[in-house]
């Protein structure tokens, strides 16, 4: 232990002498001001919805103040090749005709055509549904439970800083830790420390601490400058402990495959964009097909979540937490086993 | 230009040796391949919800709209929608439906959910209006245009890096003051160290986007602005590369160029558009503009060549300015 620690404590100050760590704390600064100064608190979410009413003077003005009071940025068309017209201006707009179909109104939701039949379906049910209610007689009742109420939820400002916290503290050592093994390879660092009495999974450690005590520096500066006393400090560090070690030993297992860092570089950038894939899921939650679950990133991204609350979900954390250490103990096991058999060739 | 190219049949052989060319096609073909099966997900119903599987015909009918998860007690059904992502619960009372939530699903979505149940309750009743859905005939969805867009402004990126490391590599293993003593100039050798971090993510790219299904698009204005965006990752590659001892600094100061590069790509994709002049000095702005009129098939010569000349004016500015710490750094 000793060992490992004046290890530790010696690659500290020589990354003290580097560009690395000063880059990472550049990138958090710059990513709090970001946040602060240039993304709003709430996204509008606002759709554009191109609008063509081939209706008579007074009920067109009716329409529109519904239309307008669902929150869609509504832009009226002239005609209906007008209203395609704008449609194909904006590809992420839809658009929606009004008429009337004898003493009813008739509903012609305009969609640009990628979407599913499901989608579609659900789309028609949805607008029906709407146009029933306060209607007597036709349905019946819909009461909700809430299971916990009042659930915190965060800004959507405050909802990227996880997407942050996995990206650049959880999976920092993906990269930095392969780079700093082949350096030592290439230096002859690790033929020193092979005729020292240090052993291999003593120098590996010391490289994973390296790495946690960037992220750890990195994490607390963000949370403490966007959450201030919001968030839960012990289990902030417990889970950047856990996911910073689980990111780090991945980062050896791929590299210990590899001769060199432009060698590993694309199987370590194919393994963070396939990582980063739940991020996805985390911000739009409905999303979760099995093989996203199943990713280590995703039960990650939503414990930094609950970190960032007071009294977030304990249980969540401490699953994240559990299975990050687990699956990072396991990397490192295979990594050290392979370490052992090649780092001094 | 024999010596160019005895550089990079050099650098080709210890490329196919050490799999890295193999590497740099195969990345952006996997990612591809990924990235469809993410947006065939994606086009599947926004809603997902948990019933109980009691043989009441909620089942189907919530089927044909939305994710259905079937659960045999309630207990099973309220621990599903504790879980972390948003599912809803819906349980068939003798009045209508309960909706079981779990208290932070995104806003909004239980009021779709809520709807649905609405008209799934009215059954056959004659509704007081009548709802069609049709389309304007456009069937390219917008995640798989941006997907691939990103997909090929980082397989760029992705090139210059490979160019910082290979350079790096070559620095620390003392072949770059092997090659100042070669007949080869130092214009000949970045030409030959560039070609192949140049030319692979430009295969790769290619073949990346035909996986992903599109088809109707003009091959050479693709060619062209897939061109002119690697040799701004090249340079960009060639001056980190030069100006670096060592992989870990490369990577920090490349960590610095990819804040840029994802300013970029994320404004020209949600700003309005009246602050893109924001973007003017990024040649990745002017790369994105391009490929996505070529994907959307949209794209014409002349916004081709402009935004080319654009990307190329900026990389030969940045170049001019750092030519002489580019030809420092190879001593």
């Amino acid at each position: 232990m000793k060992k490992t620690w004046s290890l530790f404590l010696q690659d500290i100050r020589l990354s003290l002498q580097g560009l690395y760590f000063y880059m990472e704390i550049i990138i958090a600064v710059v990513f709090v001001a970001v946040m602060l100064f240039v993304v709003p608190d709430s996204f509008s979410r606002t759709e554009t919805r191109h609008v063509y009413l081939e209706l008579p003077a007074p009920l067109r003005s009716v329409v529109v103040g519904e239309l307008e009071a669902s929150g869609a940025t509504i832009v009226l068309a002239n005609s209906l090749a007008e209203l395609e017209q704008s449609m194909q201006k904006d590809r992420m707009s839809s658009g929606l005709v009004v008429s009337q179909d004898g003493a009813w109104l008739r509903l012609e939701v305009v969609l640009q055509g990628h979407e599913s039949e499901q989608t579609r379906a659900l789309l028609q049910a949805t607008v029906e549904g709407a146009m029933l209610e306060g209607v007597p007689g036709l349905t019946g009742r819909t009461v909700t439970t809430v299971l916990v109420p009042n659930a915190p939820r965060l800004s959507d400002r405050d909802s990227l800083i996880p997407v942050y916290l996995t990206i650049n503290v959880a999976l920092m050592g993906l990269f930095i830790i392969a780079a700093y093994i082949f350096l030592d390879k290439e230096e002859g660092v690790i033929r020193a420390l092979a005729v020292s009495p240090l052993s291999t999974g003593q120098y590996l450690v010391s490289k994973m601490l390296l790495m946690l005590f960037m992220g750890l520096v990195n994490s607390v500066v963000v949370v403490a400058l966007l959450r201030g006393g919001l968030a839960n400090y012990p289990w902030l560090i417990a889970l950047v402990v856990a996911s910073n070690l689980f990111g780090s030993a991945l980062g050896l297992l791929i590299a210990s495959y590899f001769n060199s860092m432009v060698q590993a570089m694309e199987v370590l950038y194919t393994a963070m964009i396939v990582l980063m894939f739940a991020s996805y899921s985390y911000l739009m939650p409905s999303f979760s097909p099995w093989w996203v679950r199943i990713l280590p990133t995703y039960s990650m991204l939503f414990a930094f979540r609950e970190v960032l609350f007071e009294n977030g979900n304990v249980n969540l954390m401490l699953i994240a937490i559990v299975q990050l250490a687990v699956l990072g103990m396991l990397a490192f096991a295979l990594a050290h086993a392979r370490y052992k058999r090649t780092i001094t060739v | 230009m024999k010596r160019i190219l005895v550089i990079v049949k050099r650098d080709i052989k210890s490329g196919l040796r050490d799999f890295l060319v193999v590497y740099l096609m195969l990345a952006p073909i996997l990612l591809a391949l990924i990235l469809r099966l993410f947006v065939g997900g994606m086009t599947a119903s926004p809603l997902r919800v948990a019933v109980l599987d009691d043989g009441s015909a909620i089942v189907s009918e919530l089927s044909r709209l939305t994710h259905v998860e079937t659960f045999s007690t309630r207990e099973a059904l309220v621990e599903r929608v504790m879980r972390i992502d948003d599912v809803f619960g819906v349980v068939v009372t003798p009045e209508g439906h309960e909706l079981i939530a779990h208290g932070n699903e995104m806003p909004g979505t239980d009021i779709v959910l809520r709807n649905v149940l609405r008209r799934l309750q009215a059954g056959e009743a004659v509704l007081p209006v009548s709802v069609g859905v049709r389309d304007i005939n456009y069937g390219m969805s917008p995640l798989k245009l941006q997907g691939g867009l990103l997909l090929i402004i980082f397989t760029t990126v992705l090139g210059g890096m490979l160019i910082l490391l290979n350079l790096i590599e070559e620095k620390m293993s003392n072949t770059i003051s092997a090659m100042n003593v070669s007949p080869a100039s130092k214009g000949e050798f970045i030409i030959g160290k560039g070609l192949l971090g140049f030319a692979t993510p430009i295969v790769g790219s290619t073949m990346a986007v035909y996986i992903l299904g599109f088809r109707d698009f003009d091959i050479a204005m693709f060619v062209v602005s897939l061109v002119s965006l690697a040799s701004i990752s090249l340079v960009v590659g060639f001056l980190i590369g030069v100006t670096n001892d060592e992989p870990i600094s490369g990577i920090a100061a490349m960590k610095g160029v990819y804040v840029p590069v994802l300013a970029s790509v994320l404004g020209a994709m949600f700003l309005a558009e009246r602050w893109h002049f924001v973007l003017y000095w990024s040649p990745f702005y002017w790369g994105y503009l391009s490929m996505n009129a070529i994907l959307l098939g949209e794209a014409t010569w002349r916004t081709i060549i402009v935004n080319s000349s654009i990307i190329l004016a900026i990389t030969a500015a940045v170049f001019a300015a750092l030519r002489p710490r580019i030809v420092r750094g190879l001593r």
